[in-house]
This record gives C-alpha cells, structure tokens and sequence, in this order.
C-alpha cells in the first residue's frame, strides 16, 4: 500500500530524462500512470520500465502545445482510469545561447513547450481536480527560474514565468482544494544532457560537478522522490512553494 | 524497510507542540530518538509515548555545555546520531513598536531562537563530522523569517537568521564533502505552534484558509531529513499554506 494508492498521475515529457524518472517512482508509490510524449518508441520503454516495478502505466502521444491533445489525453486518462488526481507538468525544452544569437523564434518556441504547455495542462486538468474534490499539479521549472543562467536569457524567462503561473494557480487553486507547486531542480543527470551541452562528456563533466556546492550531479530518482512527497497528503499544507533539488546551488 | 530504520535522531525542544509531532513520525518511520527539551518531564512523556526504545534529556539551548552533554549522551546511548532536528523554542513577544522595542527583548528572542539553533548547527555538525557517517538537520523555521509583521522585529530578524543560516551552514559542509545535509522547514499558520499563538486569527491572505496541522510539518522534517532529499541540501521548504506564494 504506497502513499499514492488509488491516485492517478500524469506526467507529461516522460518518455526520457526527468520524466520517466518521476513516472517510476509515482507508481512504485502506488500511482496510476499516464504518460505522455511526441516520441512512441521510447514511451514503450517508460511503459515497460514502468510495469518493471510493478506499475499500472497508459503511454498517450501528446505535444503539450497542442490543445486538441490535451483534450484527448483527459478523455483517455478519464476513460481509462475514472478520476485524475495528479498533474506533473514536466515537458520542457531548452536553448542555449548568447544573447546576441538568440532569435524571437528561440524565445516564442521555449514560451510554447515551457509555458503555453503547463498553462494548457493546468486549464483541461482543473475541471476533473474539482470534480475529485482536489487535486495536485507540479511544474517542472528549474533553478534557472529564480537565478539567471549563463547564455539563458530565453531559457530562465520561460522558467520564470512557469514560476509565477504556479504561484497565481496555487492561490486560485487553494478555494477548490488543488495544491500547485513547482520543482526546481538544479544539475540532473539524464540521457538528455549531451544534446545540450555536447557528446564530450568525460570533458565537461568534472566542470559541472564542480559548479555544485556537493559536488554531485543529481539523478532523476531525486526529484521523483520529491515529486511523491509533493502529491502525497504529507504535502497537504505545501502549495505555491518553488521546491528546490540541486545539492545547495541555490543556496549560493 | 522504513525511511529511518536504524537511524538516530535528536529532536531539541522536542516537548514543545511541533516536537512531538516529529519525534511521533520519525519513531513511527524506524528511528531512535532523543527527545531533549527544557522540561525533563516533558520530554519523558513524549518520549514514552514515541515507544519503549526512545530516550528523554533535558537540555538548554542557549548554553554550549548542554548542546555537548546532550550531543554525547545521545552518541552514548544509541552509538549514532543521523539526524538532528532544531526546534527552535521560538519565543516571541506581545507586538512592540521597533521604537519601544529594548535591547534586552531583542537579544532575549535571539538567543533562544537563532542563537539556540546556532548552537545545535554547531556542535550538531561538529559531532557528526567525527561520527564519519554523515547525516541531515533540519531547522525549524518561520515563514515570518521571509515576510515581515508589525510589531514583530526581533522575532523577524531571528526567523530570517535561521533561514540564512540554514544555507551557510549547508554551503560549508557541501564544501567539506562530509555528507551532511542541512535544510529548514518554513512554518506558517500551523494550529497548536507559536504563530498560530502570536495571531490566533488566521489572516485573511492565507490561501488555504486554514491552520496546518503538526504533522504537515513532522511529514516535511521527515522529507528533507530522508534519503528521499538525498540531493536537497540549503533548502527552505515552506509549510504555509500558499502564504509566501501570496
């Protein structure tokens, strides 16, 4: 019996990294699970990773900029399941890049998967949270929406507003008994870093570690622990937080 | 297998209101605790209510030879210490102008709130660095250490000193690579603890427009003093209701 027995959890974006991470632990904690993501084949492996421990897990095809696909995943999640208890907003996308070479079109793509995503999933989920009496939604910012990021001016200001949407919904929210919360997680280990920062690992590596008051890269498993704690009734008080999981980076 | 199977925990002002919730939760996950309070017999009830296995002391927080004689005889009674938790006696004062505030008053609230969880940081830290198995504290902490309130200067500056603390303190054993985490956790309205008594109305602003409840706040001690936090360290959680968010 976990502490999410008889709940049921979306996360969006969790056909890799962070995503699947937090997927595995909602339903080692007794969740229900749908997830969702653009890319089929490696939901198939969330999905099988997912019943690896036991889970009960639906993959949905979904791009989160798309209204029409929010629309579909509710009917399915609601079909499927009967109730939705849990939204993880965790779809995210970053540029990197000087200031200079940043286009519009860099800015208004990060608003769209960043912002417009959770935006549209905070709007089709908070019918049903209503209707279950209440419900929890979590947005995957990042430490880079409170403190500015090297070459990030695109990047922190959609994760800025991510934070200030969560702030806004979780007062709205707090009337209908939906708690909001954002995650920030600080340097994460997934498959998806050397898409960002490059294939030369071993390079780069030993940098990143050292721009960590730790030391340590973190790994998905962190924020999925949080993640289950945010969801859970233990976190019954806790809403409009900004939820920090970086080894002390935003204590500098 | 619980969160604190094997593990010991020492809970400063664990008599008070938010202590025994935390000393019930961490025992109820597997822990051995210490309950160490001002009131001998205070924290031998809530001790003997946490289970036969749990030990009570009594204990001064503003005095650096009680700091050391409990961090010892907790070492001596149970072989570790895993985790420690400081609860500040948060003492406070009716609402004093800053202009009629004295000096005393002032120092009076800081000694038993930031200079006791000073204390506990710094000898707490210390004793678990020989120790060599690293380990987590958590601080009890105010959401009126981020957000002011008339009348209230001394217990402010004593909240946000906790706060600020908190992430120094994290910062240097981050830097130590000792393995130990330090976190807080930021209390709002929660019924039963000192700002619920300060404002017995809940103001108007909260949010969820009630009172937490002590074991919202024991739940998140346990969090950030888990391995669940492994990766969390000079982190503010605040237990608030949505407060800071409004």
């Amino acid at each position: 019996m976990g502490v999410l027995s008889g709940k049921v959890a979306i996360v969006t974006g969790a056909t890799s990294g962070i995503g699947k991470g937090c997927a595995i632990e909602l339903a080692k904690a007794g969740a229900k699970v749908v997830v969702t993501g653009r890319n089929e084949e490696r939901g198939a492996n969330t999905v099988r990773l997912v019943h690896e421990v036991g889970g009960d897990v639906t993959f949905v095809r979904q791009d989160v900029t798309v209204e029409s696909d929010w629309q579909k995943l509710m009917e399915i999640t609601l079909s499927t399941y009967g109730r939705l208890d849990c939204l993880l907003n965790n779809a995210g996308e970053a540029v990197i890049k000087p200031l200079e070479k940043l286009t519009l079109d860099d800015l208004q793509f990060l608003l769209r998967v960043d912002l417009d995503g959770p935006f549209l999933g905070i709007k089709h989920a908070w019918p049903h949270l209503k209707k279950a009496g209440g419900g929890t939604i979590m947005n995957m910012s990042s430490i880079t929406g409170q403190k500015g990021g090297h070459l990030g001016s695109a990047y922190c200001a959609a994760k800025g507003a991510q934070v200030a949407l969560t702030k806004a919904a979780a007062v709205e929210g707090a009337g209908h008994n939906i708690r909001v919360n954002a995650i920030l997680p600080g340097l994460i280990w997934t498959e998806g870093v050397p898409d960002v920062m490059g294939p030369n690992v071993d390079e780069y590596m030993p940098k990143l570690r050292a721009s960590v008051p730790t030391g340590e890269v973190g790994e998905t498993w962190h924020v999925g622990k949080t993640v289950v704690y945010l969801a859970s009734d233990a976190a019954a008080y806790v809403t409009g937080a900004e939820i920090n999981i970086d080894g002390g980076k935003s204590a500098t | 297998m619980k969160r604190f199977d094997g593990k010991v925990a020492l809970v400063s002002n664990g008599g008070s209101a938010i202590g025994q919730a935390v000393v019930r939760t961490l025992a109820a996950e597997g822990a051995l605790v210490m309950v160490a309070d001002a009131d001998i017999t205070r924290a031998q009830t809530v001790a003997r209510a946490a289970g036969p296995s749990h030990k009570a002391i009594a204990h001064d927080v503003t005095t650096v030879a009680s700091w050391e004689r409990v961090l010892a005889d907790t070492v001596a009674a149970f072989k570790r210490l895993d985790v420690l938790i400081t609860i500040a006696t948060a003492k406070y004062d009716s609402p004093t102008s800053i202009a009629d505030t004295s000096l005393a008053q002032f120092q009076g609230v800081n000694a038993q709130n930031l200079e006791g969880a000073f204390l506990g940081l710094r000898y707490g830290v210390v004793k678990m660095r020989e120790l060599g198995h690293g380990g987590a504290v958590v601080n009890i902490a105010s959401a009126y250490g981020t957000i002011g309130l008339a009348g209230q200067a001394a217990y402010n500056a004593s909240a946000n000193g906790i706060r600020m603390m908190t992430k120094a303190a994290a910062l240097s054993c981050a830097e130590s690579k000792d393995n130990i985490r330090i976190n807080a956790v930021q209390v709002g309205h929660i019924a039963g603890a000192p700002e619920s008594e300060m404002m017995p109305v809940l103001p108007a602003h909260v949010p969820l427009a009630r009172h937490g409840s002590l074991d919202d706040i024991a739940a998140a001690v346990a969090f950030l003093a888990s391995n669940d936090a492994a990766y969390i360290t000079g982190y503010i959680l605040p237990v608030d209701g949505g407060l800071l968010a409004a």
